[in-house]
């Protein structure tokens, strides 16, 4: 039977085509392409930067298809991680990492809020469904903090989910738990954005060629002329304001602290900006929606715009069908399989198609190549994991975890890494940490470094 | 004392059977709820037993007549989060024996009343944090300062939401991007003040900025100038930041108006559009800024907000936007808390308040989500092609399935009928796509209107709308628990208990079942484990009534769906035979939760809040106020006139003198 999905994928290529040439038009080795700022080279001293990413993938997987055969350098993938066969040699699949805080403990039910919300925190978010949401900083906006400053955006969050759910969410939780990854703060979600044009524009200006370099310096002038003005509004209203309402405003002056900064670099150094633009318009197709954003992302990484990312495939919990593999069920109500084969089929199918848009984003990774001759990919820690295993049991252990690339040559790719015990997810992100240049004494609920990924 | 290994639940019940002996009453309605909580905690929380540290017992001793817990109270905390837990109905867990609704509400009285001292006479408002406009109050209220009517909402990140509703002050936080698109929206709308009054004719602007130039063009004598200039910009500060405005913000206004007028090609338009970029990156914009009318001692714990507040709590509630001319007038002179009934009056008779409808209506009962859900088309309708299916499920009838329960809560509301009619009036409104949809005959063309329907036609109430049984399905099939839970949580006022951790699987017992099993087969599974039992009873009735609905809102006509099953028990007792009888049962005898539901959603999407322990009397004002007719209408009077609407934590909660370090409290002595 013919895939209806490579239909949908052949008639958008002329869309993404767009973008492909946009890579092309930026291909200059990176140190060729981008003067060196002292700001952002003294710590690196002419090394390729690394570069991190976080993919999340909803609902869990189907088990024993995505588990690989093997261990060590000879393994094989189980039929739905198939599409990722050309990039053997530049992935690990670990197996055997948990997240003890999305287990349900004394909180009852609510695990598609706890898989979100513990995935790159660690940490047990507290159960209420608006007031005090509370959980923990995350692992990426951790690398922000330490190294953010030395790029224009510290990091990028995106995700598929264009909206909220009407409503209440899962069990009490408040939507924030699921629908984002990114903690700045303990409390404080970084909302993602969805629409690959805006953040496009957002990083690299708006109109056509020569038209968005102009555009990006004549934001900034209209950005420093009113900076004093907001900064003194500010001020004023601070005075008046009772703590818990200060903290409020506390997350405005944060923001235009980054903005200010981002002016000063900006004096130092004009952007890099690709000279295409993307499509018009919103994707129509899920599988295009996901590889515009995919093409962003490494962009970003590609301008060195920033080197950190998070970008959810979906919130978990999302129940949207996938009729590009012709799955038409909605994604959670098929989670809960029973143990039925026709459920676990096509869970295998909807497993299979976000392992194909992962490979898309792999490939774009390594056809970038940096001044040292290796990829972008080779520079680069990218996981693709769920936050829970099995989507029937609910499970926040031996969850599914590739981590790509190769930070450099100093993670050992191209192995299934097979932990004898069970081991924090944390310890995974504390080792990340440590490898992007911002080391951690602990993180989360981690236990100690992750050794066993690293040359 | 007994220690148990592991932290389990312990296998028997001695603490239960002491705490009965205690207290030896039969369960009914006069039992004391310090029984009840022994009877429903005592499991777990009595007697050297304190999961989670929760010994209730030990904290019940702490308490009695007159001896309420003070904020600050080591115990005050313990007693919130018992409440709390309580009314979410995350305790006791699903799989422990539950309280009635009843005996759930006199707990939550006892804990509220007598444990807390909550006093109807001593009104806590409560606190609503500083709280940033959410993307759609945002464009609406640019348009209406400015005249500039772009969709800006699209050119924002969602906003998170909190009880179901993207109003909620704690969880719409102002991250990096967000304030880079601000700076970046405003710009752009300053740009197009520019362009757009570059374009006017001598004089006169185009009629959507006058707002912007109330004061006309710069005067011709250099001398007028300054005064001019300076009336402009305080007039745009104050309707921007909603309430009167200082020297220094004006004085710094002028300095942004004066640096661009300065600019090569500037002009005195221009510098009023440099203005207007300012004020909208402000956080006296991007917030609701609020003060009390008077200042207040650290001794009174409320004060009513000023009028200008109040204005602007008025408008984001029934307009999503900022207050209009009236409103400031009203505020400005002291008269708005006088004329509140009439300005509620005139503001729901407003084209405006289509907006309150369109986003409480489109939380409370999700319609907002009607129209991009998946479905698997050809499953649902049994169709060959996915294009056919898409046809008669077409944008077109999901799209007036939204309109249908938007209009008629909007014509409920303005006609002054009870808020009941939702339920089970006898009209709703179509158009001929919707209609044909639904099997409605003679109904032409593509406007909505109100239709009359004949005693004949399967529909009427909400629960017969296509958004509701569109929201609560699954993309291939019906989801009777779904819509159950959707009866409960937004209806009835009484969630159930989130399923609890480790559900076992329904498998081997599914497996026992005929392979074209009956819905209700299915879900008479869950009865069959009385772990499942005890919340699923409560659900599946009220799904299974809906059963002659397909999983996009269409009515069953073959021969199969005549001899389905739709009759049902609610957990109280009510017997129904079809939708229309479930819907009259909870329209009538089961009215007043119906009420205190919709109460409840009103009053945290108006105040930006969750409810909380101390909010219950303003709950019960709203519900005295439309206890006599029960109209729609009724209720957002209520809300308006309640304590929370009207006020807010008074000095010691709010003042500017407390130290940032110090959190703030309720100003108790």
């Amino acid at each position: 039977m013919s895939r209806p999905h490579l239909g949908v994928a052949a008639a958008s290529v002329s869309r993404r085509g767009v973008l492909r040439g946009l890579g092309a038009a930026v291909t200059l080795p990176f140190l060729e392409s981008f003067r060196q700022s002292g700001q952002a080279w003294a710590a690196a001293a002419g090394a390729v930067p690394t570069r991190m990413a976080f993919l999340y993938i909803p609902n869990g997987v189907h088990v024993p298809r995505w588990r690989p055969e093997g261990e060590g350098r000879d393994f094989s993938f189980g039929p739905t991680l198939e599409p990722l066969a050309p990039f053997k040699d530049s992935v690990q699949l670990i197996t055997g990492l948990a997240h003890r805080n999305g287990t349900a403990g004394a909180d009852g039910a609510g695990d598609h809020a706890r898989a979100s919300a513990t995935f790159l925190t660690g940490a047990r978010p507290r159960k209420t469904a608006g007031a005090d949401i509370k959980v923990g900083i995350s692992v990426d906006q951790v690398a922000a903090n330490a190294i953010g400053r030395q790029t224009r955006f510290p990091s990028l969050e995106l995700s598929c989910d264009a909206a909220r759910k009407s409503g209440g969410c899962d069990s009490g939780y408040a939507c924030a738990y699921q629908f984002n990854i990114a903690w700045r703060s303990e409390q404080q979600p970084v909302s993602p954005e969805s629409s690959p044009r805006l953040v496009f524009e957002r990083l690299f200006g708006t109109g056509s060629g020569d038209e968005r370099a102009a555009s990006l310096a004549a934001r900034q002038h209209r950005q420093r002329s009113i900076l004093d003005f907001v900064a003194a509004e500010a001020k004023d209203m601070h005075r008046g304001l009772a703590a818990a309402d200060r903290r409020k405003l506390d997350e405005y002056l944060t923001g235009l602290r980054e903005i200010e900064h981002r002016i000063a670099q900006f004096d130092q150094e004009p952007p890099k900006v690709p000279d295409r633009q993307l499509p018009d318009g919103p994707p129509t197709a899920y599988s295009e929606h996901l590889r515009l954003l995919a093409d962003v992302l490494v962009l970003a990484f590609q301008t060195d715009s920033t080197r950190i990312g998070t970008f959810m495939f979906a919130h978990d919990g999302s129940n949207r069908s996938f009729p590009e593999v012709g799955v038409g069920d909605g994604h959670h109500s098929l989670s809960h399989h029973q143990g039925k084969e026709d459920a676990l089929e096509k869970i295998a199918k909807i497993d299979r198609f976000h392992a194909e848009q992962f490979a898309y984003f792999l490939g774009r990774m390594r056809e970038v190549k940096e001044a040292d001759g290796r990829s972008l990919l080779d520079h680069s820690m990218v996981v693709y994991a769920s936050g829970l295993s099995d989507g029937n049991r609910h499970n926040h252990d031996d969850l599914p975890v590739i981590l790509a690339g190769g930070a450099g040559g100093r993670l050992a790719a191209g192995r299934h890494v097979k932990l004898p015990g069970e081991q924090p997810m944390t310890n995974l992100y504390l080792t990340m940490l440590d490898l992007v240049g911002a080391p951690q004494q602990a993180f989360g609920d981690s236990t100690g470094l992750l050794d066993a990924v690293r040359a | 004392m007994a220690t148990f290994p592991g932290g389990f639940r312990r296998p028997f019940h001695w603490a239960v059977v002491v705490a009965l002996a205690l207290f030896p009453a039969a369960h009914g309605a006069d039992e004391p709820p310090r029984k009840l909580l022994a009877r429903f905690c005592g499991e777990c929380h009595f007697d050297a037993a304190d999961e989670g540290d929760v010994a209730i017992d030990k904290l019940l001793a702490a308490t009695g007549p007159g001896r309420s817990v003070k904020p600050g109270a080591p115990e005050h905390a313990a007693w919130v989060n018992l409440w709390k837990n309580l009314r979410a109905e995350t305790m006791p867990p699903a799989d422990e024996p539950q309280p009635s609704a009843g005996e759930r509400r006199r707990l939550l009285e006892f804990v509220s009343r007598e444990v807390l001292g909550v006093d109807p006479n001593r009104p806590d408002p409560g606190h609503v944090v500083l709280r940033r406009l959410n993307r759609i109050e945002y464009s609406n209220t640019v348009r209406d300062l400015t005249g500039i009517d772009e969709n800006l909402r699209d050119d924002l990140p969602a906003d998170d939401t909190g009880y179901g509703f993207d109003t909620i002050g704690e969880v719409l936080s102002v991250s990096p991007l967000l304030m880079e698109k601000y700076l970046e929206l405003a710009a752009r709308v300053g740009d197009r003040v520019t362009a757009d009054a570059a374009g006017r004719k001598g004089n006169d602007y185009p009629s959507n900025l006058r707002r912007l130039f109330p004061s006309g063009p710069q005067p011709e004598d250099p001398d007028a100038r300054p005064e001019h200039l300076r009336r402009t910009l305080r007039r745009l500060a104050e309707r921007a930041f909603r309430r009167p405005v200082d020297e220094a913000t004006v004085k710094r206004l002028v300095d942004v108006s004066e640096a661009a007028m300065a600019e090569p090609g500037g002009s005195f338009e221009g510098g009023i559009a440099a203005a207007v970029t300012a004020v909208l990156a402000s956080p006296r914009f991007l917030f609701r800024v609020e003060a009390e009318a008077a200042a207040t001692t650290p001794s009174e714990t409320a004060a009513p907000i000023d009028e200008f507040a109040l204005a602007s709590r008025l408008s984001y509630f029934l307009w999503s936007t900022m207050p209009d001319d009236d409103l400031f007038k009203l505020a400005a002179a002291g008269k708005l808390r006088a004329e509140l009934p009439g300005q509620v009056e005139r503001m729901l008779r407003d084209r405006r308040s289509d907006a309150f409808v369109r986003n409480f209506v489109g939380q409370w009962l999700q319609t907002r989500d009607v129209e991009a859900l998946p479905f698997d088309v050809r499953r649902v309708l049994g169709v060959k092609e996915r294009e056919q299916g898409e046809r008669i499920f077409s944008d077109e009838v999901r799209r007036a399935m939204r309109q249908e329960t938007e209009m008629l809560f909007g014509h409920v509301l303005r006609e002054g009928l009870p808020a009941t009619d939702l339920l089970v009036g006898r009209s709703t409104f179509l158009n001929e796509p919707l209609a044909r949809f639904y099997g409605v005959p003679d109904v032409k063309g593509k406007d909505m209107r109100l239709v009359s329907l004949g005693e004949d036609v399967p529909r009427g109430g909400l629960l017969t709308h296509g958004s509701m049984l569109v929201v609560t399905s699954n993309p291939t099939r019906t989801s009777p628990v779904k819509r159950g839970l959707f009866i409960l949580d937004n209806l009835l006022g009484t969630p159930a208990p989130p399923a609890p951790a480790g559900v076992p699987a329904l498998d081997e017992a599914a497996a026992t079942l005929p392979k074209e099993a009956t819905m209700r087969q299915l879900m008479e599974l869950h009865r069959r484990d009385a772990l499942c039992a005890s919340c699923h009873a409560r659900m599946d009735p009220l799904g299974l009534a809906l059963e002659r609905y397909n999983a996009v809102g269409q009515w069953r006509a073959d021969e199969a769906a005549g001899t389905l099953d739709t009759s049902g028990r609610l957990i109280t007792g009510e017997r129904f035979a079809d939708v229309r009888e479930l819907s009259a049962v909870i329209a009538g005898p089961r009215r007043r939760d119906f009420h205190r539901c919709l109460a409840e959603k009103l009053l945290t999407y108006a105040l930006g809040r969750g409810l909380e322990y101390f909010d219950g009397p303003a709950v019960d004002s709203i519900l005295e106020k439309v206890e006599q007719d029960g109209r729609l209408d009724a209720f957002v009077h209520g809300v308006v006139a309640s304590v929370p609407f009207q006020m807010r934590g008074g000095a010691a909660a709010a003042s500017p003198a407390t130290p940032a370090s110090q959190p703030a409290t309720k100003g108790k002595p």
